[in-house]
């Protein structure tokens, strides 16, 4: 049965004058993977932030299944927030607090292990590749178990094997009972992670469904081309 | 909230420009000054002095630099997704900051009485450490100050120098403003530093009398400035410093009408 975690509605959000979210709706269901693409400044990752209560929407609502929504939501900015001069496992015990959660090292350890971090463990944080960065970040969104996760362009500016290695990351949370919703400008990882994609332009949901519905709805082979169909 | 103190203690231990700032030029200026020229009443000016740039240097330059290096990194963005409160961390940013600073005077105070025989009464110790706390967080405010107002480093150094070389040079920190210009003394007076300095030299000359008056200005400095600093501050870097007020204004709104269960 479809359970339906957060609802967005008619939420608007302007800079200026300008409407750069301009009247959406959209439902994230639990434990679905939702692809949120569209051109940049579409305002993708202005939903994101609305909904994580980053930024105030202007108009509309948002509705969770919680009542401390922020206690069982994880995210993943486009910025990596970390403390340079702090190792990768301090980082994780002060991000642990922020949820009010106190971890041991070792069960730590064990997380970073599952992650594929246990060479960097005692590294200072500013020593990572982009893509153990990225991993790091996307560890620290789901140690406090939440229900679902936001990651704003997680494979963005990463090598191709470090963003094999975070795809990975992103179907294995997706089997863990965690709703994943990220965006990406990468139609095919879009194509291959996402139980539905959400496509925005201009401030507007062009259309959501899932990838197969979506390209026989508008006959195109691929999601690059309804991408470029609609945008 | 123990472990964020931590943290920002242990991450001020590690930057060796602070380390450098707020612990061996502030004590190199102390013990070498006071031993090349030797007489009590200069090596007492120097006490009050070196604590004073201290705290100046730890939680004006310091913190400028760590907050709008946080923002920009977007820690602050990302607290905003956490349950836990910004003006939490931000306290504790200044706690960590005032127990360095305290950490430090009580080293200070131990190498004045060995090496040049200062002693300090205990009352008199309790009052510097309030006054140290109070001067912590008046400087952390202005560094806030700093970084709201600020995109990048040299930004925020070019107002941290505009800001502190005036104060530090118009005060009595390490010399006599007797027979400077009156304009200069009248500068020093509309600037914060100044009453700090003077009510750590009242604590030093034991002349109480003289200390409650710079305290209270101190004090009013300090309201004032973290007023400003809160209604400035910025938590994203695209935002403008003068949109604070519209964001405290739109908060309860936030409560009251976009929160809905499901």
């Amino acid at each position: 049965m479809v359970k339906t975690l957060i609802k967005v509605e008619s939420l608007v959000k302007k800079y200026n004058d300008r409407r750069v979210v301009n009247e959406i709706d959209f439902e994230i269901y639990k434990q679905e993977v939702l692809g949120i693409i569209g051109p940049n400044g579409a305002g993708k990752t202005t939903t994101i932030e609305m909904i994580l209560g980053v930024r105030l929407p202007d108009a509309g609502e948002i509705y969770y299944w919680d009542d401390k929504p922020k206690d069982n939501i994880g995210a993943q900015l486009q910025s990596v927030p970390f403390f340079p001069n702090m190792s990768v496992l301090n980082n994780l015990k002060l991000f642990a607090t922020f949820y009010g959660k106190k971890f041991t090292n070792n069960e730590l350890i064990d997380l970073l292990e599952k992650f594929k971090l246990s060479n960097v463990i005692y590294s200072k944080a500013d020593r990572l590749s982009g893509g153990q960065q990225k991993k790091l970040a996307i560890v620290m969104t789901i140690m406090h178990n939440p229900k679902v996760i936001f990651l704003d362009e997680p494979t963005a500016a990463l090598d191709p094997r470090a963003r094999q290695e975070i795809r990975e990351l992103i179907s294995d949370l997706a089997n863990k009972n965690i709703s994943v919703v990220f965006s990406s400008h990468d139609m095919e990882e879009v194509a291959k992670l996402s139980d539905r994609i959400v496509l925005i332009n201009n401030g507007t949901i062009k259309d959501i469904g899932s990838p197969k519905d979506l390209l026989e709805k508008y006959d195109v082979c691929n999601l690059e081309e309804l991408y470029l169909k609609l945008t | 909230m123990i472990i964020v103190i931590r943290t920002f203690l242990l991450e001020a231990l590690k930057d060796v420009m602070n380390v450098f700032y707020t612990i061996i030029l502030p004590l190199g200026l102390f013990i070498g000054l006071g031993i090349y020229m030797g007489t009590a009443s200069y090596q007492q000016q120097l006490l009050s002095g070196s604590l004073a740039i201290s705290v100046l240097f730890g939680a004006f330059f310091s913190m400028g630099f760590v907050i709008m290096q946080q923002r920009n990194r977007g820690v602050y963005k990302l607290l905003k997704a956490t349950p836990f409160p910004i003006i939490k961390y931000v306290l504790s940013m200044a706690f960590a900051r005032t127990i360095f600073s305290l950490s430090f005077s009580i080293v200070v105070l131990i190498i004045a009485n060995l090496l040049f025989n200062i002693t300090i009464s205990i009352i008199n110790i309790v009052l510097l450490f309030l006054i140290l706390i109070v001067a912590t967080l008046c400087f952390t405010g202005l560094g806030f100050l700093a970084a709201n107002f600020s995109r990048n480093e040299v930004q925020v150094s070019i107002i941290a120098n505009l800001i502190s070389m005036p104060m530090i040079f118009t005060s009595e920190a390490f010399y006599s403003m007797d027979k400077s210009p009156t304009w200069i003394r009248t500068v020093g007076k509309l600037l914060p530093f100044h009453y700090f300095v003077q009510s750590i030299h009242a604590l030093v000359h034991n002349d109480l009398p003289a200390l409650w008056v710079p305290i209270i200005i101190l004090i009013a400095f300090t309201i004032s400035i973290t007023l400003l600093a809160s209604l400035t501050f910025r938590w994203d870097s695209n935002m403008s410093p003068l949109s604070g007020i519209k964001v405290l204004n739109r908060k309860q709104f936030l409560k009251s009408s976009k929160r809905k269960n499901i």
